[in-house]
């Protein structure tokens, strides 16, 4: 219920230059990432960050975050992103991992060692730390 | 045991052989076959419900798998904050309607998503029907573990809802319910190739399964008893049929033998051996009966004829004794038929004989009466065989005399009559001469000496007296006469009528002595005396001129003599003298 009511608050909240930030476990060893690397990270064309494996995770359906990364970071359309995921899933790869809440999202990142996800800045706390902001 | 009896049990035995052979092989072959059909179809039908069980796992497996390697199985990392797994087990429970729950672990083993919400966030301990690891989608490493606590029930459910079948679900190693234990049920069973140690056990009560043989069994055991009774009594009539016959048969012999009728007889109303067979006994009974009428008149008649011959010799003794009364003449003359034994009479001239012993009374005062009747009666005996043997007829016995006849009913001729009749009297005499010598030797001492008259006039001679009693005599005076002159004889002589001796005097030599006068006459009767053998020796006659002299030499006293030789020198001396 908590968490129903901080996501209304979040999508209530006015919109601004740096509404989202990518963000990592506050213990990966990941730091500032460029988009052009985000983008290759959620479209699983690099795996890897030095040794660690990385594992992008993202919210489930028309989360505005979501859209948001979609259009500024991935800088594509849904069609062009599921036209992306049907190519791929003939050869073996298949799309980043979904959760069904920021908070999961949130809870995911802080819990899978190299797993990467966009939230909403306010939801940043001590436990993660911001790669980039869009 | 009775032929009835045992034709009873032969047809009964006969034609239950077929219906027992046929119980047997449906109680026996026909079970084993049929219960080897109904385990084969158990197994059938065992197999399809195995392989639809397996065919459930199987496809909870895949389900399970299915759902372990979804993306949504990383929110195990998250604990499932959005219930994603929750949701997604709960839609598969309620697709699968299954009985149980499934379980999502972490891997701490603590229940993170579950259809059971009771068991969020603790340690798992229920059972692991079937569970899969859940691996992440993005890294392939565990996150967990996917599990069902399934119920059998989501497969007892899927058993075929039979009342005659009974499926159970068992592990592989558990016994068998006592129940089920006992051999009134058929039991096959089969493993499962999916979910672990488990086998479906199929029972089928043995009552169902044979339920159609039984039922024909019992059909077969009704038609048996309606068969049995049908068979009895058909057996019964064939066997009154075939016995009934041959019982009229027995009985008919028995009550003939008891009751000895033979009138009766045995009904035949079939053609067959057995109705030939009492055509047979009646034909044998008749010949009995005609048999035993035969014998029973030649019974009759032998008896008639026993009777008659006793009779005839109850009439023959009586005869004989008779015949000792009668003369033999009139004996057979009576009783060859040649006379009537009637009261008649005839005139006929006949020669009589009468003899008696000389001084009889004082011959036998001093006698014993044995010795008398012996001497008596041989003396009678002895005079009746030689007058029978010249043909005389034996009037009668009266006291010491006796009382012949020549002339009747048999006569030779009155001169052969009287001829025979001193022949008879001449071996009488000279019989009873011989007869003193063995007397004399016996020890009498005063024998007998019998005088003998003899004379041939008419009499009557007849049956006299009464119808009741007769008597075949002869009556008249010349019988009187005969008498007179017998008891005029000397001892030891034979004396004669003149009559006869005219008619004998050719033969026999007879010389005249002194004259009767018999009753009723006036005028002597000349009577001679016969000269026998011993006369000859005894007597001396002398016939010539001046001179007629007799003497008999036995008889002379010794005063007769000296008179005798008297006259001798008298004369003598006249001669002398002259």
């Amino acid at each position: 219920m908590r968490i129903f009511i901080a996501v209304i608050l979040l999508l209530s909240l006015p919109a601004h230059a740096a509404e989202y930030a990518v963000v990592v476990s506050s213990n990966s060893t990941v730091q500032a990432m460029e988009i052009a690397k985000i983008k290759d990270i959620f479209l699983k064309k690099r795996s890897f960050e030095g040794e660690l494996r990385i594992v992008p995770v993202n919210p489930i359906g028309n989360d505005p975050a979501r859209t948001q990364f979609e259009s500024e970071v991935l800088n594509m359309s849904r069609e062009e992103i599921n036209r992306y995921w049907v190519n791929n899933h003939f050869q073996g790869i298949s799309p980043p991992t979904t959760q069904a809440s920021l908070q999961s999202i949130k809870r995911f990142i802080e819990t899978v060692d190299g797993a990467i996800g966009y939230l909403p800045i306010d939801m940043v706390d001590a436990s993660l730390r911001i790669v980039h902001e869009y | 045991m009775s032929i009835k009896t045992k034709t009873i049990i032969i047809l009964i035995i006969l034609s239950l052989t077929p219906y027992i052979i046929t119980m047997g092989i449906l109680g026996n072959a026909y079970r084993s076959d049929l219960e080897a059909r109904v385990r084969e179809d158990m197994q059938i039908q065992l197999g399809i419900t195995v392989d639809r069980l397996d065919q459930t796992l199987r496809s909870l497996e895949n389900d399970l798998r299915f759902l372990s390697s979804l993306d949504v199985m990383n929110d195990i990392i998250t604990e499932d904050l959005d219930q994603r797994i929750f949701n997604l087990l709960l839609l598969k429970k309620q697709d699968l309607d299954l009985v149980g729950d499934f379980f999502v672990l972490d891997s701490n083993e603590y229940v993170i998503a579950s259809t059971d919400i009771a068991a969020l966030g603790e340690i798992y301990t229920g059972e692991r029907f079937v569970q899969f690891a859940v691996f992440s989608t993005f890294d392939e490493r565990r996150i967990g573990t996917l599990l069902v606590d399934y119920s059998q029930e989501n497969l007892t459910r899927l058993f075929p809802q039979t009342e005659t079948l009974n499926y159970l679900l068992l592990p592989l190693q558990a016994a068998l319910p006592q129940n089920l234990q006992r051999e009134e049920y058929i039991l096959v069973e089969k493993p499962l190739e999916q979910g672990g140690q488990w086998r479906v056990v199929l029972a089928q009560d043995t009552d169902y399964a044979f339920s159609v043989l039984n039922d024909l069994t019992r059909v077969f055991f009704i038609a048996l008893m309606i068969g049995v009774f049908a068979i009895a009594t058909v057996a019964y009539l064939i066997a009154n049929y075939i016995v009934n016959p041959i019982l009229a048969l027995s009985t008919t012999a028995e009550s003939i033998t008891r009751t000895q009728d033979y009138s009766q007889r045995v009904v035949v109303n079939r053609a067959d051996e057995i109705g030939q067979l009492s055509i047979a006994f009646n034909h044998m009974i008749t010949g009995m009966q005609d048999m035993i009428a035969r014998v029973r008149e030649e019974g009759e008649n032998r008896l008639k004829l026993a009777q008659e011959k006793d009779r005839a010799e109850m009439l023959q003794s009586l005869s004989n004794k008779l015949s000792k009364y009668l003369s033999p003449q009139i004996y057979e003359s009576i009783f060859s038929g040649e006379k009537d034994v009637t009261l008649s009479s005839s005139r006929k001239k006949l020669t009589i004989f009468f003899s008696d012993i000389v001084d009889f009374t004082g011959t036998t005062d001093k006698m014993e009466s044995e010795d008398l009747t012996q001497l008596l009666n041989q003396y009678l005996d002895e005079m009746t065989s030689i007058a029978l043997e010249y043909g005389a007829t034996v009037d009668k016995y009266i006291g010491d005399a006796i009382m012949i006849f020549f002339g009747d009913p048999h006569s030779k001729g009155v001169a052969e009559d009287a001829l025979n009749c001193l022949r008879m009297a001449v071996a009488m005499q000279k019989r009873v001469k011989e007869l003193h010598d063995e007397w004399q030797a016996a020890g009498f001492t005063k024998p007998f000496r019998i005088r003998i008259g003899i004379h041939t006039g008419f009499c009557t001679v007849g049956n006299f007296g009464t119808e009741n009693r007769m008597e075949y005599t002869i009556i008249g005076s010349s019988v009187n006469l005969a008498s007179r002159i017998e008891s005029s004889a000397r001892p030891d002589t034979i004396y004669l009528s003149e009559d006869t001796y005219l008619l004998v005097k050719k033969e026999f030599q007879c010389i005249p002595v002194e004259s009767v006068v018999p009753k009723g006459l006036s005028e002597p009767l000349q009577l001679y005396r016969v000269i026998t053998e011993q006369d000859e020796q005894n007597l001396i006659q002398l016939d010539a001129q001046g001179v007629s002299l007799m003497l008999e030499k036995s008889t002379l006293t010794a005063q007769t003599r000296k008179q005798l030789q008297d006259i001798v020198q008298q004369l003598d001396s006249d001669t002398d003298v002259s």
